[in-house]
């Protein structure tokens, strides 16, 4: 266990290490996305020699890791502000699309899960997993244009694109309210495409554990088959939806990236895109930095809960 | 194969059956590239231009054609290319376990946890966008998945009788590899292979709408993001890009699912569980 | 969006309705908002309305005063003589004095505004200050165009009391501006919008008209135009070309068709031969792909009619000094263009294909490569595609010159020295993006732009730039493509935008 959590910095450093050489080593430098249409050889010089560019690759990165240490994440060369202010703002929104896409697709796979083992026919049996396969394979940036040709321009309820309205800006309760009105339509996206994989684990562990003796025991002793399912079953079933959230969360947040893009939504996957693009150094390194160290303490936690609630399994780090 | 997931998995093979179809025929139904051709632009779908044409006046139903070939290409690509890494590590950290599985263990922690997709956008910027480059970076991150899944298996082979057998009788690691583990892991590793295409397929449909594929190569994520200028101007420009999309992604996982599940179904056991949680937990997202 | 604004409307106090507000869309964030530092787009586009420059340009290009209410140039135009408007103060309340003037120009726009100091630096001998609120310029030599250089996307104006306590690039004021333009900056929220409020002390009486002017940062261009029809924003700057037939019968939202913006202005979107390569450097080839390419197709096709076939290598948006016929022997004639190619002995090879070409450029011209992949492979030339983002593209081009063609959009702006002689001149070769890319020397070239950007009188300078596109349409080392056309839409009860220019919401109402 504390193995475990040795191994993070030093899975980091590396990380970031072989982002650093990556980065550096892809064509170009922030200096044609600072000037504008028009760069001067004084200008790429002034500029190089304020970020410290010129200098030999390691020195750079030693220099790096050495404020990394200190908490120095660096000024961000395209919004000149530090990156930890930046990616801050920007993590915000993209949480807010993750989290709750996360809890209610597992609620609702779950109970949908649920409803396609305990169904007495084969067909509705076997048709929620197929309709869910079906709807969670169309493309998520379609998908997303497909409801906003219909809930926001056909019926006109919700609102097209961004986090909160333009004409208005609102304080206080109002800004929350709004905040949700613009939530629901990327929220549905993502949940939409993340329900099948939910609904499909809860009904194949589900279906095992019906198979298993202790069920026919508890039918035997009197409860009918749905109430043995709740009582007992599900809860084993469950376990495992649980386990793999923590996994999806790492996925969805790089995954996001394309909800992102169609609602104009200002998460953290854009700004990574921006950042590439401009070459900001800085900020694509804190991006990393932050992603990396989430998924890793995520995969910590998912284990240890793993572990604390099935009391069979003993901790390793692998297998 | 009992019958109801005979029907699902040929409901699958239905619907990746014109992604199959162009990836085999493209040659002989579209001879001519998509980017190549001009006709009138903008006109609806007629018998002559069975899905229309696009704002360049060329054919979408070329288009998508070759956007399918294409993106099966891709999947197979990256599949074969993750999975030869994949399974050839595997097989060593379960054969010589040690300090080459700790090693190969560490690494593939490694690579699970840096976002993949931000990686390869960042290649993207540093290779420059063609196909090839695409393959081997999406198929460079998608090994640690089927390497662990091949480990677990063949940690759990070697200890049968006839590997012992056969290491006693002085066959080494190529030879039992050859004859044996090989064929063993097959059935596992070709029961988790449509998903993998299924996620390669997803991941280039997604860089190329970002804009990120390549230029040359028609791709339909390409379609559908060029399409959503035209939504109003040229409705099928959106309409058949999706729609073939969804189905061929429909497709590959209701194969994966129909398979998947009578696996499921036949044997329950431990470690079974252990890899069925590993390999839902590469659905799309 | 009716549901919601009918909440809107119950919850909200009838205060919020008072403030006129006009919502604008962009689609790049700007990161900051320091004009100064920057020549970008995304930057200007927000902060020009912030700042204020000398003078102000009009619809014809036309220099009108800005923050300077007088002016007077001399008969030899080396000395251009600026009065500051008494009532200029900045948002903080401070006056704009010469002091400004002089700070800005020497410590901000000569170092890192790309375009102005590469066009001003060198010829500025001296500012003075003989009072606060009076400013010379003394030049090297006579520079007539030098006035319409001065106004707020070439050479804003910041605050010397704020800035010179530090590095301008780095300062806080950067994401806090102090301007003394029509808007006083408020909030800025990255990558979602920028928020201003009206400056009520602005010189010019009575404008700005609204109280509130919000630019949301909506990357989409058809999520723009869903904004704007379904009432979200009022103005928006890239509409996509395909709805403009759509745009044109809808009564509630009005067109305004500009050649120029705030990041430029008169683009032609230009191919670069590489004069160092094998093929490129036959002008057999370069004539013959002059001939293959159908561009009337282009401005039908990939610019749904916002643009022109561009007739001379300078814009005609720059009328005096644009060549009508320069480029008229290149008709379109795919016929033509095999004839050339057969004798310079690229023959037709079995498969149809004489010779393979690649093309750099930014993804968001990919319309006209895919366009040119068409005509060009009619003709036997197999066009390669290579997008590079921006960076890797910069890098690729005009550092390592790998390439054999390559398409980017030269703005030309008010006068050709601001924008076309970078292209041509034999000093701008070697790493210096957007500049020389073709490597073309020619020393008449070179002697003549020379000439032409010290000469006073219009006319006299027309006959040398005639001069130089006649030369140029021979020699051909860029094939001009289109002239392209920005397309801006806003709703109708709104009016008064000054589209082509950075402070475009002055007269808004």
């Amino acid at each position: 266990m504390i193995a475990r959590i040795i191994q993070i910095p030093i899975t980091l450093v590396i990380i970031l290490c072989i982002t650093f050489f990556l980065i550096h080593a892809a064509p170009g430098d922030p200096v044609a996305s600072l000037a504008g249409d028009f760069v001067t050889k004084e200008y790429r010089d002034l500029i190089i020699k304020h970020y410290e560019l010129d200098k030999p690759l390691t020195i750079q990165a030693l220099i790096y890791f050495k404020n990394i240490f200190t908490g120095d994440f660096g000024t961000s060369y395209y919004f000149k502000d530090s990156v930890l202010n930046v990616i801050g703002n920007r993590i915000i929104p993209t949480l807010l699309l993750v989290i709750p896409s996360i809890v209610i697709s597992s609620f609702l796979g779950i109970y949908l899960g649920y409803l396609s083992a305990r169904s007495s026919t084969v067909l509705s049996r076997i048709s929620i997993p197929v309709t869910s396969i079906i709807v969670t394979s169309i493309p998520t940036f379609w998908l997303g244009y497909l409801l906003i040709l219909f809930f926001s321009i056909k019926l006109n309820i919700f609102p097209i694109q961004g986090i909160s309205n333009p004409r208005h800006s609102l304080e206080g309760l109002y800004y929350y309210v709004d905040i949700i009105f613009h939530l629901f339509l990327p929220l549905l996206t993502m949940i939409i495409s993340q329900l099948a994989q939910v609904i499909l684990l809860l009904r194949q562990k589900l279906i095992y554990e019906i198979s298993l003796p202790y069920f026919r025991t508890a039918q035997s002793k009197g409860l009918s088959y749905r109430k043995a399912i709740i009582n007992h079953s599900l809860q084993n079933a469950i376990l495992p939806v649980i386990t793999v959230a923590g996994n999806r969360f790492s996925f969805l947040i790089t995954g996001s990236i394309l909800t992102e893009t169609v609602f104009s939504w200002p998460g953290l996957g854009r700004l990574m895109i921006q950042a590439i693009e401009v070459r900001d150094y800085p900020l694509v390194l804190g991006i990393l930095f932050i992603l990396s160290v989430i998924v890793m303490v995520l995969n910590l936690l998912t284990d240890l809960v793993y572990t604390l609630i099935d009391p069979r399994i003993t901790f390793k780090s692998d297998g | 194969m009992d019958n109801r997931h005979k029907i699902l998995f040929y409901f699958g093979i239905i619907l990746i059956s014109p992604a199959l179809f162009s990836l085999l025929f493209s040659w002989w139904i579209t001879p001519t590239s998509f980017y190549i051709e001009s006709h009138e632009a903008f006109t609806e779908p007629c018998f002559e231009f069975i899905m229309g044409t696009d704002d360049l006046g060329r054919d979408l139903f070329t288009g998508i054609v070759q956007g399918l070939r294409n993106s099966l290409l891709v999947g197979i690509g990256v599949t074969f290319i993750a999975y030869s890494i994949g399974i050839i590590l595997g097989m060593l950290s379960g054969y010589y376990r040690g300090l080459v599985d700790y090693l190969l263990m560490k690494l593939s922690e490694i690579f699970m946890v840096m976002p993949h997709f931000l990686i390869v956008i960042l290649s993207a910027a540093f290779l420059g966008q063609g196909v090839i480059n695409l393959i081997l970076t999406l198929g460079l991150f998608s090994w640690e998945h089927i390497y662990r899944i091949v480990r677990s298996e063949v940690l759990s082979l070697r200890t049968r009788e006839y590997i012992v057998a056969a290491t006693a009788l002085g066959g080494g690691f190529r030879w039992i590899t050859y004859k044996h583990f090989i064929p063993m892991i097959m059935p596992t590793v070709s029961s988790v292979m449509p998903l993998t295409i299924c996620y390669a397929i997803m991941a280039e449909a997604g860089l190329s709408f970002l804009g990120l594929g390549d230029p040359d190569q028609v791709s339909l994520g390409y379609l559908i993001s060029n399409s959503n200028q035209f939504l109003f101007s040229g409705w099928w420009l959106f309409v058949f890009p999706g729609l073939f999309l969804t189905l061929t992604i429909a497709g590959f996982t209701l194969i994966n699912f129909s398979r998947d599940g009578l696996y499921m179904m036949l044997s329950p056991r431990p470690e079974r569980e252990a890899k069925v949680q590993e390999s839902d937990q590469v659905l799309l997202y | 969006m009716k549901i919601f604004a009918t909440i809107l409307l119950i919850l909200i106090p009838f205060s919020v309705f008072a403030e006129k507000t006009l919502v604008v869309a962009t689609a790049a964030d700007p990161g900051h908002l320091n004009p100064g530092i920057t020549t970008g787009y995304n930057v200007h586009v927000f902060a020009d309305s912030i700042y204020s420059g000398l003078i102000m340009l009009n619809k014809n290009l036309q220099p009108e005063p800005d923050l300077a209410e007088s002016w007077t140039i001399s008969d030899d135009a080396k000395t251009f003589t600026f009065n500051i408007r008494k009532d200029a103060k900045w948002h903080d309340g401070h006056s704009v004095t010469s002091e400004d003037v002089k700070y800005t120009f020497e410590n901000v726009l000569f170092k890192y505004h790309s375009r102005t100091k590469s066009g001003l630096g060198k010829k500025v001998k001296s500012i003075l200050t003989p009072n606060p609120k009076k400013v010379i310029f003394q030049l090297n030599n006579s520079y007539s165009p030098m006035i319409t250089r001065l106004n707020v996307t070439e050479a804003p104006i910041l605050p010397k009391h704020i800035f010179s306590s530090g590095n301008p690039n780095d300062h806080s004021a950067n994401l806090n501006p102090i301007g003394s333009g029509p808007f006083i900056f408020k909030k800025y929220k990255k990558g979602e919008s920028v928020e201003l409020l009206k400056n009520k002390n602005f010189y010019i009486k009575g404008l700005p008209y609204f109280d509130k002017l919000v630019m949301r940062i909506i990357p989409d261009s058809v999520s723009q135009l869903l904004a704007l029809q379904s009432g979200e924003v009022d103005y928006i700057d890239r509409v996509p070309g395909a709805e403009l037939k759509r745009l044109q019968n809808n009564p509630s939202i009005a067109l305004a068709r500009n050649t120029a913006g705030p990041g430029g202005g008169n683009c032609i979107v230009t191919i670069t031969y590489n004069l160092d390569k094998n093929k490129t450097s036959n002008l057999a080839v370069r004539k013959a792909l002059a001939h293959a390419i159908d561009r009337d197709r282009i401005v039908k096709q990939v610019l749904f009619g916002l643009g022109r076939v561009a007739s001379a290598p300078i814009n005609k948006g720059i009328a005096w000094a644009h060549e009508y016929n320069s480029l008229k022997e290149y008709d379109f004639s795919p016929q033509k263009a095999e004839d050339i190619l057969d004798q310079a002995g690229y023959k037709r090879k079995s498969d149809g294909i004489r010779m393979t070409l690649d093309i750099v450029h930014f993804p968001r011209f990919s319309k006209y490569i895919e366009a040119m992949k068409q005509d060009l492979s009619k003709v036997g030339i197999n066009l390669v595609s290579r997008a590079l983002d921006r960076s890797a593209a910069v890098s690729t081009i005009f550092e390592k010159r790998d390439f054999d063609l390559n398409l980017i959009s030269y703005c030309n702006g008010a006068d050709p020295d601001i924008g076309v002689k970078r292209m041509y001149v034999s000093t701008n070769i070697g790493n210096i993006p957007f500049s020389n890319g073709a490597a073309y020397r020619n020393l008449k070239i070179d002697s003549l732009f020379d000439d032409a950007g010290q000469i006073a009188d219009n006319n006299l300078r027309a006959k040398k730039y005639k001069q130089i596109q006649n030369i140029l349409a021979n020699d051909l080392p860029y094939w001009w493509l289109v002239e392209r056309q920005f397309l801006t839409a806003h709703n109708s009860n709104v009016s008064g935008f000054r589209s082509w220019s950075g402070n475009f919401a002055l007269n808004a109402k």
